[in-house]
């Protein structure tokens, strides 16, 4: 009995593993296949030989010889769409200096609010407030105001914006694993003579490292996809993301889904990598009540 | 060598008064301890002095000096808290040698130190041992090593016999307080076992919703407990106390209560001239017996043994008197369901108000006593 309910739940276990795969699975595939294929029916399941040309036209210019050489070879399917290379730039730029900022200011601001109940509840139930509303019902008058100062289309724009709706998250976080931290640690360090912010760089800071990287992580994942406020303060194009990059990329011939899975692959990179930088980190931060003194 | 200044300090946190402007004096060398409940606002004191509570007004001064606004790393306190905070990532060593090397002590130095004070606690042996392996005992004697290897002027201890074996917590304490003795150094102790704090303190301060209620020596304390809840508070088991009226009868004054089998005269009750009081007895001064005690004077109160409690020497009894609990600590063998006798001699009967709660007369036994 025990055994058919162990292979059950394997069963399940596998299945729901290869659904949450699937969309991975098609998007890699598709990455390297030719125009002809995307759409195919039946399906080709796996690329017979495998064609690095979506990436050729995601890496260069139209007119360039490079794009021209995969034009003649294959003729039709592709459309005349720009290179992604700056599009990749501009959402490294925006989606790291937003998570690194969101990060500094709300690890502070959760302390503070953790240690020393700096503005009481008030100040925290308000900094999670802004969590609560939809992104689109500030949109409009930020609009308003970026364009009349200049800051529509640009990096730190959009990077401001990440940062302002994400250090909540990081506040609302951080100061969870801020508050299991035990006092006395801190109190007694700064009675050694540390001063209070000494204490914090010194004793507090190592303490939560792993769960500020894993902080840190999930921030990165969220504006690095963020896609409707880059719709919308991007026009103009020069400080495109990614996310609205790949939407883009149908626009004026066709369906480019080879380009599309393509890029959506280089947008999985950094989540990846990081994800396995810290994954050991990730379950250590998330449970960070191991740190509570042993009474 | 510091004396500690504590004056009319008061800790608000939003509506709550934590501490409602008390006022003490510790003298150099002095072993002071602050003892009360829980939440009646010692540790709110503590953390004052220590500078890790901003207090919303009053001053704190270090021999005369106003420290108030003094930053808490500038003070030079030592402390052990409840919790320990014992570095665990740490070995005892580097525990000893971290205040050390905040201050930027030279290494030889710092060396020297810690084994002076490992030598003086009893650590040597376990200096290589990291924090996370030590027993509760030993982490205590470590904090208590790392709040004192700097030299601080003033030693704070909160509550830090509390997460003790209740066996090793005397010895603890007498261990802490010969070193305390050795350094000289003025220390303030909070506690809520007044066991440990009346065998300990030179003075101490009982607290209450945020006042001192009783600041004295201990054995004050113990035989001359100013209210009734320190008369509640102190002893074990802490004093009996029973509701009664003074009343007048043939123009002298007698203590009645439902409780009592006669009525007292009271030589002291003459000057009461409150109508309603409560009346106590320690339960060591109390004797038990099976058949009623004709005596000139003091208390009889009849009633039904309930349970006892066994300790080492004596027995505790639980005398059930009118639905009430009375307790008495005897060294006699009474059995279970006994009906006994209470008797308590005239000169062991403490009288409150009951409006006040305040003493109106107690035992004079003190004069003998000390």
């Amino acid at each position: 009995m025990s055994r058919l309910w162990k292979a059950i739940r394997t069963a399940i276990a596998v299945l729901a593993a290869a659904i949450a795969f699937f969309p991975i699975y098609w998007m890699a595939t598709t990455s390297f296949k030719l125009p002809g294929e995307w759409s195919a029916y039946p399906p080709i399941w796996f690329p017979t030989t495998p064609r690095i040309e979506n990436y050729i036209v995601l890496f260069s210019e139209p007119g360039t010889p490079l794009r021209e050489s995969v034009l003649q070879a294959l003729g039709r399917g592709f459309s005349a769409s720009p290179s992604a290379v700056p599009n990749i730039i501009n959402s490294i730029i925006v989606a790291v200096s937003a998570t690194v900022g969101a990060v500094f200011i709300g690890t502070l601001a959760a302390y503070s609010i953790s240690r020393y109940r700096t503005g009481g509840l008030f100040t925290y139930i308000f900094i999670l407030a802004t969590r609560m509303f939809p992104p689109v019902a500030i949109a409009i008058p930020l609009i308003v105001v970026y364009s009349l100062i200049r800051w529509l289309d640009t990096h730190w724009g959009l990077s401001l914006i990440y940062m302002a709706v994400s250090v909540a998250y990081v506040v609302w976080i951080m100061k969870t694993f801020f508050d299991e931290i035990p006092r006395d640690i801190v109190d007694s360090a700064i009675l050694f003579g540390l001063s209070h912010a000494k204490a914090f760089f010194r004793i507090v800071l190592p303490i939560v490292k792993n769960g500020m990287l894993a902080t840190a992580l999930f921030t990165f994942i969220i504006n690095w996809g963020e896609y409707a406020f880059a719709l919308m303060f991007t026009v103009g194009g020069r400080a495109t993301t990614i996310p609205v990059a790949i939407s883009q990329l149908q626009l004026g011939g066709g369906y480019q889904y080879g380009p599309m899975a393509a890029l959506g692959m280089i947008a999985l990179i950094p989540a990846v990598v990081f994800g396995y930088i810290v994954q050991k980190y990730l379950v250590v931060g998330l449970t960070l009540g191991a740190v509570k003194g042993r009474r | 060598m510091t004396t500690v200044d504590v004056d009319r300090l008061v800790k608000q946190y939003d509506k709550f008064v934590a501490v409602n402007g008390i006022s003490f004096t510790v003298s150099s060398g002095e072993f002071f301890g602050l003892l009360g409940p829980s939440g009646c606002g010692k540790t709110t004191t503590l953390y004052c002095i220590a500078g890790l509570e901003t207090p919303t007004s009053g001053r704190i001064l270090f021999d005369g000096k106003d420290v108030t606004g003094l930053p808490t790393q500038k003070r030079n306190i030592g402390m052990v808290f409840q919790s320990y905070a014992i570095f665990y990532n740490m070995t005892v060593y580097d525990n000893l040698a971290y205040p050390l090397r905040i201050r930027r002590m030279p290494a030889s130095e710092t060396r020297k130190k810690v084994h002076e004070t490992a030598e003086l606690l009893g650590l040597k042996d376990i200096l290589n041992v990291k924090g996370a392996k030590l027993t509760p005992a030993q982490m205590q004697l470590v904090s208590l090593g790392r709040a004192i290897i700097y030299d601080p002027s003033i030693l704070l201890l909160d509550e830090p016999l509390s997460n003790l074996d209740p066996s090793f917590r005397m010895e603890t304490l007498r261990h802490i307080k010969r070193i305390q003795r050795l350094l000289k150094i003025t220390t303030i102790f909070v506690t809520h076992d007044q066991l440990e704090a009346l065998s300990a303190c030179d003075r101490l301060g009982v607290m209450q919703a945020g006042k001192m209620i009783q600041l004295d020596r201990p054995e004050e304390i113990y035989y001359r407990p100013a209210t009734v809840f320190v008369a509640g508070f102190v002893g074990t088991p802490p004093m009996n106390l029973l509701e009664g009226k003074i009343e007048r009868m043939a123009d002298k004054l007698y203590i009645t209560s439902p409780e009592l089998a006669n009525r007292i005269f009271h030589p002291q009750a003459q000057s009461v001239v409150e109508e309603d009081v409560i009346w106590g007895f320690k339960p060591e001064d109390a004797t038990l017996s099976l058949e009623h005690v004709k005596t000139a004077d003091g208390a009889i109160i009849q009633g039904r043994v309930r349970a006892i409690e066994r300790t080492a020497a004596e027995n505790i009894y639980l005398v059930d008197v009118n639905g009430k609990t009375v307790k008495v600590v005897t060294v006699e063998y009474i059995p279970l369901d006994a009906n006994v006798f209470i008797h308590v001699p005239l000169e062991k009967i403490y009288i409150y108000s009951k409006k006040t709660g305040m003493l109106l007369d107690a035992p004079r036994r003190l004069e003998k006593a000390v």
